[in-house]
């Protein structure tokens, strides 16, 4: 028997690991999803148990200020003293921010961030660097799609 | 000029009383005679002052004020000379000559009295008008500087608050459902359920100050919107019901209040001419002539040239007033603070306040009291029209309206109470929409919606049409925007009905033909209207994430799930269920298509509020095909119901629908974002380059008679790299005024370097481009200064659209002969690799 292969989804609502549970239990796929809201709750899943790919959402405007990744008060002190830009950039970049945080935990580990690359080749090979296994969602992809070039990736 | 006439003055102080100590004129004459001798001992002086202080206070007068100005002037005592000096112009205006105000416009800043300077830098200007001096320029740059602070001071910090939750949002739409039926004790209980549950819920904090407010019950009402303006600063429904609440109070410091709470909500909304005259009046009316000025000047340039003509008097008055060397006038006002019925009123308040019936008894009482005081004071009449509505008496709350609004038929909110007063009593209907209209013009956006819906029920669509559009482009966060936004598109339909009917009766193709050809190219393009207008694009590229998130990502993801899998056979019932909830909605979320739609009018009315008029639907490339994908999506709702809840269809009605779900799919992904975002990329950014930014300080320079300092260029911008540019995501017409602005202020330096650069976000990677222009010029300036919107050196603008273009503005030391750089820094279009 395959071993059930367990993909952590890091994201503010439940859209993505909705989609991805229906569909794997339509295709009789061994996949098994673990969802986490915020920075913290993936580090602890990550510590907790190495998975076979991660799937991370960029923006979090769900998510409580508290709980949002990144230097808050330096980029407070970036805009000019502006705490609600600082805020709103948090949000609208929090994959990114949970990316950055996580990559030493992620080696070795693919990765898809739900942003579109196609126009920014350049970005995506900058983060690469860090997260060596990372990819964009692509333009026109399903959530099927999405789900496949996980588990292929795994 | 003032210490001229003192002699005089004081020979017509009141006489020495020798049987009274503590009279005026007995303490007057103590005092002078402690400062009779030549130059008095501190001590002496100290107690003449105290003398003076004293006498003031039993008898005030010109002249105890000017001398006790003289005493503190000889003791050094500026702050206490300015006081009283003050208080001796408000008597005698006509003493204090120009220099004399401008120190006193200088103390009253230096103290941090904002409006005091102004109203004293305002006489400066006006006596220097009147001598027919030019040159001071700078006293109205002043002006504006010190209006700016004033209004900035009394901006809040922006707290965070959580998204309401799903029980939160229910409650909510129970609130709003209960007011449909105009069950307001119901919606009352609701909405503050709902702030229970989610206490930044703003939209619910704003609907419960209105039924609050509309119930007689003011303070609960400007709690509730205090509520809603804390969880949204920008809230502009919250800033203006406030404002409006808080001005028909008679208390000085609400309406001063009110004042500033209109002000931002001007400043939110500069495209909406109404208000920028509502705080013309309201500032006249509070005794601001230079205030008032301001916002005329802001109105008069949007106005038409007949309304312009009907303003002409009231500004004419205002700049007599400006002119008049006088103080503040008092406030004329139905609400009046100095009315003898304040306190009465006042009391009726806190009884009627309360929930016992007894209470409300006394409440009456008091309120007679205030009425029988001053009749005209016209918070009592409504607080007590409430009582009688609580009391069921519809007939006497209806009367005691009247009376109201015949006395100041300005107030928005007494129209407002007596039109629903009427609106619930059958065989009323005319009479509430004939106070509605009224309410209308006295400025209430309620009336708005309320109107559209009594044309809308009696078929009068194009009406219904105009008011909900008018709703929604004067209150777009409104209680009711969900509704007017869903009514709007109902008549719409109806009126699109209704000419296809017409268009078939009257059966001439060639008319349908031409018809046809005309909706298809009137109106604008995105595209065509971002050329035209690319300062627009940041609020486009906002409603724009919008769309492409809701519709193009998560409805692409759906749509393309779908049709793999009928593309394999599995069928569409699998996933059916999960499609009709995203795509339609629950109770509690109003799903894709919904959102879609609702983006796309919002992409209009930013376009309309523009003074552009978008054609979506038949002109534009991208969008008509997104809003025919809707068309095709919305009839398909019932038949992806029933296949979700009986798993199956009969064959043709599967067959029609899942033809619907491939051409809807065919244009709802992340191909049709790409397109949307590299519209808005093409009108919203520009190429950097050093030869054209040299051009443009050789211009400014010509336009400053200045010599054209040498530029040298560094870095991209260096000999080695070949003249490269860069594209910043910053529209042509900002780049340039922001490169103007910067040039301007440093024309005096003998030489210029101007640095690019390139980088990358260290954590979300980020194409960014830098940019520093170093200088010599020993002026200091810092970036609190810049981002301080330092207006007399154009800083303020660089501000401005930095902050606009999500960009960042920094001083930065420099070397040798350049003191310091002023650097600047946005986002990039990524370039080849």
């Amino acid at each position: 028997m395959t071993p059930r292969r367990g993909v952590l989804v890091v994201e503010d609502g439940s859209e993505y690991v909705d989609g991805f549970e229906r569909l794997a239990a339509a295709r009789g796929l061994e996949a098994v999803f673990a969802r986490a809201s915020d920075l913290e709750s993936a580090r602890a899943a990550l510590a907790a148990e190495r998975p076979a790919a991660v799937f991370l959402d960029v923006v979090f405007d769900r998510t409580p200020e508290a709980s949002l990744a990144g230097d808050a008060e330096s980029l407070v002190a970036r805009f000019g003293g502006d705490r609600a830009r600082a805020v709103r950039h948090l949000a609208a970049n929090q994959g990114f921010y949970i990316l950055d945080a996580l990559a030493p935990m992620l080696e070795g580990v693919p990765v898809i961030l739900a942003y579109d690359f196609a126009i920014e080749p350049q970005r995506l090979e900058a983060l690469r660097r860090r997260v060596p296994r990372l990819s964009g969602l692509p333009d026109g992809a399903s959530i099927s799609q999405a789900l496949e070039t996980m588990l292929a990736e795994s | 000029m003032w210490q001229a006439i003192l002699p005089a003055l004081l020979a017509t102080a009141p006489g020495p009383a020798t049987e009274c100590a503590d009279d005026s004129a007995s303490l007057a004459s103590q005092a002078e005679a402690l400062v009779a001798a030549g130059t008095p001992v501190p001590e002496d002086l100290a107690r003449a002052r105290d003398f003076f202080r004293r006498a003031r206070l039993a008898s005030p007068s010109l002249a105890l004020a000017l001398r006790g100005a003289d005493l503190a002037a000889a003791a050094g005592d500026t702050d206490d000379e300015a006081r009283l000096l003050e208080v001796a112009a408000k008597e005698a205006p006509e003493l204090l000559s120009p220099a004399e105000r401008l120190v006193l416009a200088r103390q009253a800043e230096a103290r941090g009295d904002r409006r005091g300077a102004i109203l004293q830098y305002g006489h400066v200007l006006a006596a220097l008008q009147r001598l027919g001096r030019s040159g001071a320029d700078w006293i109205g740059e002043d002006i504006r500087r010190l209006d700016a602070e004033d209004e900035a001071r009394m901006l809040p910090a922006r707290p965070g608050f959580a998204p309401p939750s799903a029980d939160a949002r229910r409650a909510f739409a129970d609130g709003k459902a209960a007011l449909r039926r105009g069950a307001n004790e119901a919606a009352r209980e609701a909405f503050r359920r709902a702030l229970r549950l989610s206490p930044g819920y703003s939209e619910a904090a704003l609907a419960l100050g209105g039924v609050e407010e509309r119930s007689g019950r003011t303070a609960e009402a400007a709690a509730a919107y205090r509520t809603a303006l804390a969880a949204e600063p920008d809230g502009f429904e919250a800033l203006m019901a406030l404002s409006n609440l808080l001005w028909n109070e008679p208390d000085r410091t609400a309406k001063e209040d009110a004042l500033g709470l209109l002000d931002r909500a001007v400043a939110l909304r500069p495209d909406l001419p109404r208000l920028q005259r509502e705080a013309a009046n309201r500032w006249a009316a509070w005794g601001d002539p230079a205030r008032a000025l301001e916002r005329l000047g802001a109105w008069w340039a949007l106005a038409s040239p007949g309304e312009r003509a009907e303003a002409a008097s009231f500004r004419e008055r205002l700049r007599a007033r400006l002119a008049r060397p006088s103080g503040p006038e008092p406030v004329a006002l139905g609400s009046d603070p100095a009315s003898p019925a304040v306190g009465a009123f006042r009391l009726a308040q806190v009884y009627a306040g309360r929930p016992d019936a007894r209470d409300w008894d006394a409440a009456e009482v008091e309120l007679a009291e205030a009425e029988r005081l001053d009749p005209g004071f016209v918070p009592a009449l409504e607080l007590e029209a409430a009582l009688r509505e609580r009391r069921e008496d519809l007939a006497g709350a209806e009367e005691i309206l009247r009376r109201a609004v015949a006395i100041d038929p300005s107030r928005a909110v007494a129209w407002e109470r007596l039109a629903e007063l009427l609106g619930r009593q059958a065989g009323r209907g005319r009479d509430a929409e004939i106070a509605w209209e009224h309410a209308d013009q006295a400025g209430s956006r309620e009336a708005l919606f309320a109107l559209a819906r009594i044309a809308s029920g009696e078929g009068r669509s194009t009406r219904a049409v105009a008011l909900y559009r008018r709703y929604l482009a004067e209150a777009a966060g409104g209680v009711h925007a969900e509704e007017a936004q869903a009514g709007l598109e109902r008549e719409e339909r109806v009126q699109a009905t209704l000419r296809g009917a017409v268009l078939g009766a009257a059966a001439l193709g060639l008319l349908a033909g031409g018809l046809a050809w005309a909706r298809r190219r009137m109106g604008l393009t995105v595209e065509e209207w971002l050329k035209g207008d690319p300062g627009a694009t940041r609020d486009a590229r906002s409603v724009a994430g919008r769309l492409s998130h809701e519709a193009f990502k998560h409805g692409g993801l759906l749509l393309g799930e779908a049709v793999e899998r009928l593309r394999s056979r599995e069928g569409l019932a699998g996933a059916a269920p999960l499609l009709v909830e995203r795509l339609y909605g629950t109770p509690e979320t109003p799903g894709l298509v919904a959102e879609a739609r609702r983006a796309l009018s919002d992409l209009e009315s930013v376009a309309r509020r523009r003074g552009a008029r978008l054609n979506l639907r038949f002109k534009d490339p991208l969008l008509s095909r997104v809003s025919r994908a809707l068309e095709i999506l919305e009839p398909a709702a019932g038949d992806l119901t029933r296949l979700a809840e009986k798993g199956a269809l009969p064959h043709r009605r599967l067959e029609k629908l899942s033809r619907s779900i491939r051409q809807a799919a065919a244009v709802l992904n992340p191909r049709t974002a790409q397109l949307l975002t590299a519209i808005l990329d093409a009108a919203g950014s520009t190429e950097a380059r050093f030869e054209r930014l040299e051009r443009l300080l050789a211009s400014v320079a010509r336009e400053n008679d200045a010599a054209v300092p040498p530029l040298a260029g560094l870095g991209l911008f260096g000999e080695a790299a070949d003249g490269r540019g860069v594209r910043v995501r910053v529209p042509e017409g900002d780049w340039a005024t922001l490169w103007r602005n910067l040039f301007a202020n440093a024309l005096w330096a003998p030489r210029l370097a101007l640095l690019a650069e390139e980088r990358r976000d260290p954590v979300t990677g980020q194409a960014l481009a830098r940019f520093v222009l170093f200088d010599g010029d020993p002026r200091l300036l810092t970036a609190e200064m810049i981002r301080g919107r330092a207006a007399e050196r154009g800083l303020g603008i660089v501000a401005d659209l930095v902050r606009r273009w999500d960009g960042l503005v920094d001083v930065t030391p420099g070397t040798g002969e350049f003191t310091k750089g002023v650097a600047v820094e946005f986002a990039a279009v990524e370039g080849p690799a």
